[in-house]
């Protein structure tokens, strides 16, 4: 007891002068103009990404839907299963397409037109016959995104090749002619052996005109050889039409659900990086956002109109 | 601070995704850019400028047809005339599947009768008196690919174009005194080389090929071997029932029979329409005239012996093997000379009677993928056959814009505007507890449901004057007959009734005469819709409101016993749609014993199969049509070891001489289609005594029983209730009930178009409003051209007493032009006295019924042509211009988006990084200063 000598409890000091002596840090000025500066990034970081989403990841996506529905379609040929008449389930695999010249091979149809149809690859449009059918069959395609399987149609020229192949055969058409708005309709297949493709796409014009796919393009071609038997035929929806978007209720709620899971993303990230560490929060957080960002994005261009 | 900075940063790019979301393309809206050339609302004028409007070119001809006899020394001698007087009922503006009444007389009497004259069978036919329908026009001064012939007259089998004989080398066709040789040979008219798929050939055939639109020639041959058109088919009861008529002559030279045309739209192959022109040929066959030594025809060419020249002499010579008049037999040979078999025979062609047949310009004309998008409007099917002639007026009038008609449910379309998801809508009633928005419910047509039928009296012939009341209505729905001995024996509730309606003395009473079936299902039931509609509600009312029909489905007997079928009993009326509600099954001992494999197989309640509803109205017209009977308990070709065969399958089309067969039908299909509707008991009940000679003395006056013609329906329209509330008129069925309803046909409805007054597009507003106004004043012309109001609807004119219906609709356009939530009132006097208020003054006066007062609904609605005014120009085929779509954010989205994200990246890495780059360049101009005089400024990032 005697052997332990009392330590002082240190006093508590009051300070009374200014917390940071001297001036304010330098940076007072440059702190507004980051500020300013972070959305501006954003806004601009954001705008790269739809670019990029457009234009470079949204073909992995076709090509995966593609994967799928060639084999679908595969089997379903195989089988004598695929369909030759409405009414076809939206999404639905429908032909095979092949246009050489256009750097089209063996693109995988599907049925229905909508937006929502278009990310997986050329869709046919409901209200018309299917290709090899008595009749008009339309097919539209992207110009610019998801692969842009119709991007490339400015390269054919009349005589061109066209082959699909559906449940009911395989059908070569010759590129007739193309036509723009305003351009006269040829008249509808009459006799009943005749058939004629219509492929509809988006085109632009002057400088930069595949970035900018604004009009619509028709590209009639007639068949080779003899049509089949026109099957029944669907009627057209609203929003599948050419340069329509696809804005139904079902979709913007998906689009909020995603966005509360991009935001939830966001704020785990902060939360990771204010807690974790900085490193850790960008290793986890960034697949996080990009995964949430796509399904975001993917969702959000069926708002864009269905050619683009 | 840190963390409160990257929330924000999160926050923002959310911000941004969601602002993104509003930059979706307003910009694709297309506008549509159709113009027919401009002559082609001459093209529907041209069509119908052969006829006035409102005839449909009756035409009466005369011919006399001759057989002649050649002997060995070349002389001949007639054996046989006939003055041959044929009467077409129509052949102007014909549409798809249209009846034509055809009678005749002065014919040879047909032998050797068969039930279904439209069947190949009728080939055997002794002298039938056979009507086709040919491609091309009997004139000798158009191109010869333009006229009629044997091959471009349809046939539905290929046996009816193909002879051929094992037994003999000279049948009595190789003997036509008036055929060329080529038709005379052995082999006449077979392709080359003979197609494989035929095998070999019999002593003689004569191949008749069927030449079709396109120009393919269908060789046909035995069971088709060679080839058939893809709408013929030999197999009966697939498809659209035959058209090809052997029809049967009676002793007294007279028949008549109802012939059913087609267009390009049921037969391709025939391909006849406005453009196409075809011809109903009617060929009353006198006989082959017989030249069996060949004295008409080249030396070379004649029977090679005069052994085989007796014989093909002899051969067509033949006796007939039926009496005038007598029935088919089987095993008997008719006479092929006489036979309809030859048809096709120059001696039978060449005493042909043709009547030309113009077609009027058919819907699918609007059907061009690469049109303008058409206004869509649901709804009735009542209305079907108007807008089926309204539709190309609209589509080909440069002034006015395609729009279709999707029949739905009313119930379901009256929702759907209601909810906002359809712009318009075609209905019957205002619905239940009124809009909740504002729609106005403009008249667009006076119609209404009709009880169709067919029912051979017993003559054979067919009756026309039924008489129904809405207890016999009840009956049948209830399924109160048990149609057959099975349901008599085992169904408890319904055993004592009286098997079939034909029994039921009530029945009896109003249509004394028929015959009576005591087995038979489809005289058990009436066809009517599983699905929804405000016609079965309609109906339903009607049954409803009938004091005697509602006591027997409370379970009081009729006045003969009857009792109501026990499931029905108590059931509450009206509804929509008739409910299924008798769950009995055959019992075990019947589905054991094998008589009905299918029923055994999967058995179901058979009322429910007796009954059969269908979804669409077009198969009740359809069957109304050709007398088929729905009745879904038929097991054809059942075999119990395959179970693909053991498909239940309805009657299919009864035999003529003992057709019966009711459904529920619009109106407006009536006369489309030349079906028989039945008067309906009106007014007050004439039978409240309950006994049969009272009702049967009410029956034979016929005064309390009226038909759905324009008498029936305008004096039902005046007893229509106005709806303040609801802005509109319904059906009152007490009224119908009184005494002022005798005359009234308790049937009618009026179809309304329901268009919200808010919240729609500026261009669909002005569309529909122009729809309206149209079929408010230049759409209720009646008459067959396209745009004008067909039979079965009453016109809402002044002159029929409903210029305040037209007037509501040129009013309730203009609110709907307006889209100002305005509903205009019934009378527009109360618009005037509530109003001073914009809304109704605007409504009034607005530029959607210029010209068009309330009261002057005969005033052309405004861009409206009259058909006349382009008469006499020639037609043209109508050329479509590509539509085209421009999307304003494909234009400029990505350029933008690049260009936007080029200058902010720019401007806040700048801002970002200012200071950073302020260090830099004093590093820089440090560094340059230290450096000697005249080197370059080191490439470093610098301030612009």
């Amino acid at each position: 007891m005697t052997t332990v000598v009392d330590r002082p409890v240190p006093r508590t000091v009051v300070r009374r002068e200014p917390a940071t002596p001297g001036r304010p840090p330098r940076r007072t000025l440059s702190d507004i103009q980051v500020v300013i500066a972070r959305p501006l990034l954003v806004i601009a970081l954001f705008l790269v990404w739809i670019l990029v989403y457009l234009i470079v990841l949204s073909p992995f996506q076709e090509s995966h839907a593609q994967h799928r529905l060639y084999s679908q379609l595969r089997t379903e040929l195989a089988l004598g299963e695929a369909p030759t008449g409405a009414p076809i389930d939206a999404g639905k695999p429908v032909a095979l397409l092949s246009i050489p010249r256009a750097g089209v091979k063996n693109q995988v149809v599907v049925e229905g037109t909508s937006t929502r149809q278009l990310q997986d690859g050329p869709g046919h449009l409901r209200g018309s016959v299917l290709p090899g059918q008595h009749g008009t069959s339309v097919l539209l395609g992207r110009a610019l995104s998801f692969a842009a399987p119709f991007g490339r149609l400015d390269r054919l020229r009349a005589g061109d090749p066209i082959k699909v192949t559906t449940g009911q055969g395989t059908f070569t058409y010759t590129v007739a002619d193309a036509r723009r708005k305003g351009d006269p309709v040829p008249a509808a297949p009459t006799d009943a052996k005749d058939g004629r493709l219509t492929l509809v796409t988006a085109v632009g014009s002057g400088f930069a005109s595949r970035l900018t796919p604004s009009d619509t393009v028709y590209v009639d071609a007639t068949l080779t050889g003899k049509a089949v038997g026109p099957g029944p035929v669907a009627t057209v929806v609203a929003d599948e039409r050419p340069m329509k978007a696809h804005v139904s209720a079902g979709t913007l709620a998906f689009l909020a659900l995603s966005l509360q899971l991009l935001i939830a993303a966001f704020i785990g990230a902060a939360w990771l990086r204010a807690r974790w560490s900085h490193l850790g929060a960008w290793i986890v957080g960034t697949p996080m956002i990009v995964a949430a960002l796509w399904v975001v994005s993917s969702l959000a261009s069926q708002l864009l109109p269905n050619l683009i | 601070m840190t963390r409160l900075r990257k929330l924000s940063f999160a926050g923002a790019v959310v911000v941004l995704a969601v602002s993104a979301l509003g930059l979706q393309a307003p910009g694709s809206a297309a506008v549509p850019e159709t113009s027919p050339a401009a002559t082609s609302a001459a093209n529907l004028a041209k069509a119908a400028a052969t006829a006035t409007t409102g005839t449909t070119g009756a035409v009466t001809k005369t011919k006399t047809v001759t057989r002649e006899m050649f002997d060995a020394d070349g002389n001949s001698q007639v054996v046989d005339q006939n003055k041959v007087t044929l009467n077409v009922s129509a052949t102007t503006n014909l549409r798809g599947r249209q009846e034509l009444n055809v009678t005749w007389s002065g014919a040879h009497p047909t032998g050797g009768l068969v039930g279904d004259v439209n069947s190949a069978a009728g080939t055997n036919e002794e002298y039938p008196f056979i009507l086709m329908e040919c491609r091309g026009v009997d004139s000798n001064s158009v191109a010869t690919s333009k006229r009629i012939s044997p091959q471009t007259c349809w046939t539905q089998t290929s046996s009816e174009r193909f002879v051929s004989d094992y037994n003999t080398s000279y049948p009595a066709w190789r003997s036509d005194a008036f055929a060329t040789p080529d038709e005379r040979a052995k082999y006449a008219g077979q392709p080359s080389p003979r197609p494989s798929a035929c095998g070999s050939a019999a002593l003689s055939e004569h191949w008749l090929p069927f030449v079709a639109e396109d120009g393919t020639k269908y060789a046909g041959g035995s069971v088709g071997c060679a080839g058939v058109a893809p709408e013929s088919s030999d197999i009966s009861g697939s498809g659209l029932p035959s058209n090809t008529t052997y029809g049967i002559t009676g002793t007294n030279g007279r028949g008549s029979v109802q012939f059913s045309v087609w267009t390009e739209d049921e037969n391709a192959s025939l391909g006849c329409s406005s453009t196409v022109k075809c011809t109903l040929v009617a060929i009353p066959v006198e006989g082959v005239s017989c030249d069996g030594y060949g004295t008409q025809e080249p030396a070379a060419d004649r029977p090679d012996t005069d052994a085989h020249a007796a014989v093909a002499d002899q051969n067509c010579r033949a006796a007939d093997a039926y009496a005038p008049g007598a029935n088919a037999v089987a095993g008997t040979v008719s006479n092929e000379a006489t036979s309809g078999e030859l048809w096709w025979a120059a001696s039978n062609w060449r005493n042909r009677i043709s009547v030309p047949l113009a077609f009027a310009v058919s819907p699918n004309v609007c059907s061009v993928v690469s049109s303008a998008k058409p206004l869509t409007i649901y709804g009735s099917s009542l209305l079907n056959e108007a807008t089926a002639q309204w539709q190309p007026k609209f589509c080909t009038d440069d002034k006015l814009f395609p729009f279709i008609h999707v029949q739905t449910a009313d119930s379901a379309a009256r929702t759907l505007v209601q909810g906002g998801s359809i712009e318009a809508a075609f209905s019957s009633r205002a619905p239940d507890g009124g809009f909740t928005k504002p729609v106005v419910q403009a008249p667009v047509a006076m119609t209404g449901f009709a009880i169709g039928y067919v029912i051979d009296d017993a003559n054979g012939q067919r009756y026309t004057k039924l008489r129904l009341d809405a207890r016999l209505l009840a009956k049948l729905l209830t399924e109160s007959y048990p149609g057959d001995a099975l349901v008599r024996d085992n169904h408890a509730g319904i055993g004592a009734n009286p098997m079939t309606i034909t029994t039921d003395p009530e029945f009896i009473a109003l249509n004394p005469g028929l015959p009576q079936y005591t087995s038979r299902e489809a005289a058990a039931v009436l066809l009517t819709l599983s699905s929804d509609a405000d016609m079965v509600y309609a109906m339903t009312s009607y049954i409803n409101s009938d004091p005697d029909a509602r006591a027997f489905l409370d379970g009081k007997a009729d006045p003969w016993g009857m009792v109501v079928n026990p499931s029905y009993k108590g059931i509450s009326l009206p509804v929509y749609s008739w409910p299924l509600l008798d769950n009995f099954t055959a019992p075990p001992a019947y589905i054991q014993g094998g008589n009905n494999p299918c029923y055994s197989y999967s058995p179901g309640p058979w009322m429910q199969l007796m009954a059969d509803p269908t979804a669409l109205i077009s198969t009740i017209v359809l069957n109304m049509q050709y007398a088929i009977s729905n009745v879904q308990l038929s097991c054809p070709n059942g075999n119990p070891e395959d179970i693909s065969t053991l498909k239940l399958s309805t009657e299919g089309r009864q035999n003529p001489g003992h057709r019966f067969v009711m459904g529920i039908v619009p109106l407006s299909s009536v006369s489309r289609y030349g079906l028989t509707a039945a008067a309906l008991h009106a007014g007050p009940d004439a039978s409240t005594a309950g006994d049969s000679a009272s009702r049967a003395a009410a029956a034979v006056s016929g005064t309390s029983y009226v038909s759905g013609d324009d008498a029936g329906l305008s004096a039902a329209a005046t007893l229509l209730t106005r709806d303040k509330a609801a802005k509109t008129w319904s059906v009152d069925y007490d009224k119908l009930r009184s005494a002022k309803g005798t005359t009234a046909y308790p049937g009618t409805l009026p179809v309304f178009a329901d268009v919200p007054t808010s919240g729609l597009p500026k261009k669909d507003a002005a569309n529909l409003a122009t729809f309206l106004n149209y079929v408010a004043t230049t759409g209720q012309t009646r008459g067959l051209l396209n745009g004008e109001l067909p039979p079965g609807y009453l016109p809402l004119t002044k002159a029929n007493g409903l210029a305040d219906f037209a007037g509501y609709t040129v009013r309730a356009a203009a609110a709907v032009k307006a889209q100002k939530g305005f509903v205009p009132s019934l009378n527009p006097a109360d618009d005037v006295v509530a109003g001073g208020k914009g809304d109704g003054s605007t409504a009034n006066s607005g530029d959607g019924g210029d010209g068009a007062t309330p009261n002057a609904p005969s005033t052309p609605a405004p861009g409206t042509k009259t058909p006349t005014a382009n008469a006499g120009q020639s037609p043209v085929a109508v050329a479509f211009k590509t539509a085209g779509d421009h999307s304003v954010l494909g234009n400029v989205g990505v350029p933008l988006a690049i260009l936007l994200a080029l200058v902010l990246g720019f401007a806040g890495g700048l801002l970002r990084f200012s200071g950073e780059l302020r260090t830099a360049a004093a590093a820089g101009r440090t560094a340059f200063r230290r450096a000697s005089p005249g080197a370059g400024p080191g490439g470093r990032r610098r301030k612009p």
